[in-house]
């Protein structure tokens, strides 16, 4: 359904006395995905990581510097014009805060049916019809269609931007941090909605968040990303079970669980390197546990993780030769040893 | 007070039936209701809710920081190393704050002055409550900037705010906060705003100093699993009001309140791949709490006529533990699914 | 799964307010606002209504009765053409209040549209527009508005078109910085993936929520129009006789203030109140509009 490919990004973070740019942050480098028909994709980073930026650029909210996006077989990121604003209605945003993405000064009724008015698909008469169809499809109820933003809590507001982003039946739905502004028993109860609006409704999700919790529970697949670049990409099920790469790892170790702890904590030593001027090699080895010479040098292309049944991809020089150097780091690949068990 | 006093008998914290309330359109507004708990020495206490129940304004009552207008403590006590700290002056108080108890807050970005270096506000609040020269303060600053973990102290003492990356300004809040060697430290949301891996390290951090400098430990979150990593025994607040009070294992392992049985099962993290169950209903506003038990118009176990008739007391239910249930002894509440 | 989507305990949602009532409700509050507007609403229907109110005809000179002091046939005396000075006030509050408020109609169109354009499109017409602006704002007021009513001829309608076109640069800023402000929301960029066109998109966002600092400038901008016209009138290039402003009142009037300070007085008084009304009820509509203090619950 959707494809990423190649996806490249850079802003300018300092410019000099005349105007011209002098520092750089290339906030997407390279990034590829796919996303199936009524497929979850989970996108997860810290910040820095450029999730965001990739939302946006899917989204054609921002101009890709390099690569393209197809959506059904059409090239979104060559359309322009008129063309590319009817394309809009297939890819659709719920953005993170609540308290701003609804503008407060307009009614929920005109809010939600937005997007169908700019594409002239409903006239005056139908409107409030269609809002009410609409809100009661999140959750609400019909007599809430004339209020204001300020009226509803934070988890109503959510859904009052679910409703917006659905009214122009999008087949791709990018959530962007939907639901990190809010409480742990609103979270859940929105998630709900979106999955039982993914049941009902076919739609394909793009859910970034920086909470890996979240992520797992809503995706079936999952790409993990650092610093401008996937670093890992898998199904929900592996990659919490059997996490490859190093970051991904530091990820899931460093969750807060109520569990006893089944991870040994991995915890990174150091801070995320300036964006603008990042580590040569492989992004990740200034705070990798397991970094070797050749991850100074040499950046790790996404490729597929050797030994495994399913098609997981990972950028690291420790899973793409057919040994596993966990336990042991060391420069050149000893021979194949068969691929032991995760460490649980 | 300058050093630290002679260790006293009993609890180092003691709040007794506390009531803060706040002025609106609408008249005094209680937004904390009968809040009791203690802290021993060395101990690490979470305090945990959603938003809106309260536990912010708790935290704030204990250092002293609520804002007059619009806010007020209107009942209750609130005693600190034999000192009842209600019944202090701003002067008093401003003695006390810094040296003897100190807070972090959420906000790494807006808890420093962007106009001083971190050494300099690190060694200003040394000097103001221990005195000494600059010198003093300043190798004391470097030396608690080595505390905190922050390479290269030496030279990063002479940096502004604006250097340092989130986490690193966090630690360095904390350094400013411990600096007096505290006997209390109250930690609201310290890493809410921090990403997940820096998260990690600032609690292993705040983990290895509790046990090092053996000072307690108050930790406000919203975030059931922070809260469990760190604490010996957890509040649970709701709508202004602690409901429930246990060692922070036995809490997650057999909630003995609805609310908390709630918390645990609309979490994510706890039941990979099954189905979440949200709480239904929304938290209600400060000024229209509903009668009887707050908690009663989104519990699936509320029984009409006994929980919403009176307001239910917080009992003893084991030593050690609480809870605000009329229904607490009945009722077999779901805690973690076992792995 | 749980199969219903509509929340059972979704609480009934509390009968609001629509902005507009907020802030009707919050501008009643403010004493000083209220009074404001009162004696804002009593100034504009006495000039409405001064062809019936007035006690004499304002142009009928009696050279006998001239600069005479308060009377009871005269209640603010007479001017030195024998003139009765309340009738001549009443006329001239109208020509006053209508000059200031097709001004500050001419300051808007020019300026806010423009503002709009620069904060929102910005890029070439941002820095062109701008850099205008910023022009035109480096002289000094009351010069560039006498360059214009030079260059045009000497009379009331120029005296209008100088003060919109000197007062213009200033909402154009208003507006631009609000617009820049506003682009940058939420909500904009939401509007802009259900594609909404950008022209929606100014005049259904951008515009509402520029219209609060806008409001008040506007404001403020009348009562300075007030004063201006009064300035230009008092040199003389303003109004023409047999009509009068305030200004040109108190401009043909200071040769005789030792014998009647009253001629200057009174239209002095005139304007220093209506100059004040327009601005206390500009302050009135920025509290009332200003945004919520977060209260803690």
């Amino acid at each position: 359904m959707l494809v990423a490919d190649g996806l490249a990004k850079t802003f300018v973070a300092r410019r000099d006395l005349l105007g011209r740019a002098t520092r750089h942050v290339a906030a997407v480098d390279g990034v590829s995905f796919t996303i199936a028909p009524g497929e979850t994709l989970g996108l997860v980073g810290e910040s820095g990581s450029g999730k965001s930026t990739v939302g946006r650029l899917v989204a054609r909210l921002l101009a890709v510097d390099r690569g393209k996006v197809h959506l059904a077989g059409r090239e979104l990121t060559a359309l322009r014009g008129a063309e590319l604003r009817q394309a809009r209605r297939d890819v659709q945003v719920v953005f993170q805060d609540p308290y701003a993405s609804l503008d407060p000064s307009w009614v929920v009724a005109n809010i939600v049916t937005e997007g169908l008015r700019a594409y002239g698909l409903v006239g005056h008469a139908e409107r409030e019809e269609r809002a009410v169809e609409l809100l009661e499809l999140v959750g609400l109820r019909a007599d809430h269609v004339r209020r204001y933003p300020y009226e509803f809590s934070g988890g109503q507001r959510q859904r009052v931007a679910i409703a917006r982003a659905l009214a122009l039946e999008p087949k791709v739905l990018i959530c962007d941090e939907a639901v990190s502004a809010l409480d742990a028993s609103t979270q859940a109860s929105i998630l709900l909605t979106l999955e039982e609006l993914q049941d009902r409704l076919g739609l394909s999700y793009l859910f970034i968040s920086h909470d890996l919790a979240v992520v797992r529970h809503v995706s079936d697949r999952i790409a993990v990303m650092y610093l401008g670049h996937i670093v890992e990409t898998a199904t929900a099920a592996e990659l919490y079970d059997d996490p490859r790469h190093p970051y991904t790892q530091a990820l899931l170790s460093a969750i807060p669980t109520l569990q006893p702890r089944q991870r040994d904590r991995l915890t990174l030593v150091g801070d995320l390197p300036d964006p603008s001027d990042p580590p040569a090699g492989c992004a990740f080895h200034t705070r990798c546990p397991e970094a070797f010479d050749r991850c100074r040098s040499e950046r790790p292309e996404l490729s597929a993780v050797a030994g495994s049944p399913t098609d997981r991809l990972a950028a690291c020089h420790l899973t793409s030769s057919p040994t596993n150097h966990r336990e042991e780091p060391c420069p050149e690949p000893t021979p194949p040893v068969p691929t032991p068990t995760a460490t649980n | 007070m300058n050093g630290p006093p002679a260790p006293a008998a009993g609890p180092l914290l003691a709040v007794e039936h506390l009531e803060v309330c706040f002025a609106t359109a609408h008249g005094l507004v209680p937004v904390v209701t009968d809040v009791s708990f203690t802290v021993d020495p060395g101990e690490v206490v979470g305090l945990v809710g959603e938003s809106g129940c309260g536990k912010s304004v708790t935290s704030l009552a204990v250092m002293g920081l609520i804002p007059d207008p619009p806010g007020r403590i209107t009942g209750g006590r609130i005693t600190f190393e034999g000192d009842e700290l209600t019944a202090l002056g701003n002067a008093a108080m401003q003695r006390r704050r810094g040296n003897r108890l100190a807070m972090v807050f959420q906000e790494p970005m807006t808890s420093l002055d962007p106009a001083f270096t971190v050494g300099e506000q690190i060694a200003s609040t040394y000097r103001r409550h221990r005195g000494g020269t600059k010198r003093e303060a300043w190798d004391r600053a470097i030396e608690m900037l080595d505390l905190v973990g922050i390479p290269g102290a030496k030279a990063r003492a002479g940096d502004h705010p604006h250097a340092f990356s989130g986490g690193m300004r966090q630690r360095v809040v904390i350094a400013i906060a411990l600096v007096c060697s505290p006997s209390l430290l109250i930690a609201d949301e310290p890493t809410t705003a921090l990403d997940v891996t820096i998260q990690a390290q600032v609690l292993d951090l705040l983990r290895d100093l509790q046990q090092r400098l053996g000072m307690a430990i108050v930790f406000v979150s919203h975030d059931l699993g922070v809260v469990s990593e760190l604490c010996d025994r957890v509040l649970v607040m709701y709508a202004g009001e602690v409901v429930e009070t246990a060692p922070a294992r036995r809490l997650f392992d057999a909630p003995r309140h609805p609310y908390t049985s709630g918390l645990i099962a609309c979490r994510p993290s706890e039941r990979p791949g099954t189905t979440l169950r949200p709480i239904p209903g929304t938290v209600p506003a400060a000024g229209a709490l509903p009668e009887g038990c707050h908690f009663h118009p989104r519990c699936a176990h509320a029984e009409l006529g006994r929980c919403d008739t009176t307001a239910v007391e917080l009992l003893d239910v084991a030593p050690g533990r609480s809870a605000r249930c009329v229904r607490t002894a009945e009722l077999q509440l779901p805690g973690v699914a076992p792995p | 799964m749980t199969a219903t989507a509509v929340n059972p305990a979704a609480p009934a949602v509390t009968r609001g307010e629509s902005p507009l009532q907020r802030f009707r409700r919050r501008y009643a509050h403010d004493r000083a606002a209220m009074a404001a507007a009162a004696v804002l609403v009593l100034i504009v229907a006495c000039a409405v209504a001064a062809p019936l109110v007035a006690p004499h005809d304002p142009d009928r000179q009696l050279l006998t009765n001239r600069l005479q002091a308060f009377s009871g046939d005269h209640l603010l005396g007479t001017d030195d053409l024998g003139r009765d000075v309340l009738s001549r006030l009443l006329f001239a509050s109208r020509v006053s209040l209508l000059a200031a408020l097709q001004a500050t109609a001419i300051g808007v169109l020019l300026g806010v549209p423009t503002g709009l354009v620069a904060g929102y499109v910005r890029g070439i017409a941002d820095q062109l527009l701008s850099r205008i602006a910023d022009a035109m704002m480096s002289i000094p007021a009351l010069l560039l508005a006498l360059a214009i009513v030079g260059v045009l001829e000497p009379n009331l309608t120029s005296a209008m078109v100088a003060i919109g076109i000197v007062y213009a640069p200033r909402l154009f800023r208003v507006t631009r910085a609000a617009a820049l402000e506003i682009r940058e929301e939420t909500f904009v960029e939401a509007a802009r993936s259900v594609g909404a066109k950008p022209w929606r998109i100014v005049s259904g966002h951008v515009l509402p929520n520029v219209a609060s600092p806008l409001l008040v400038q506007i404001s403020l901008s009348l009562g300075f129009a007030v004063l201006f016209e009064a300035s230009i009138s008092f040199l003389g290039l303003g109004v023409q006789p047999p009509r009068a402003s305030w200004g040109s009142m108190l401009g043909r009037s200071t040769r005789f203030f030792e014998q009647s300070p009253h001629l200057v007085v009174v239209p002095g008084l005139m304007i220093l109140v209506t100059v004040l009304v327009f601005n206390v009820i500009g302050d009135g509509i920025r509290d009332a509009l200003g945004r919520e203090v977060r209260r803690m619950q």
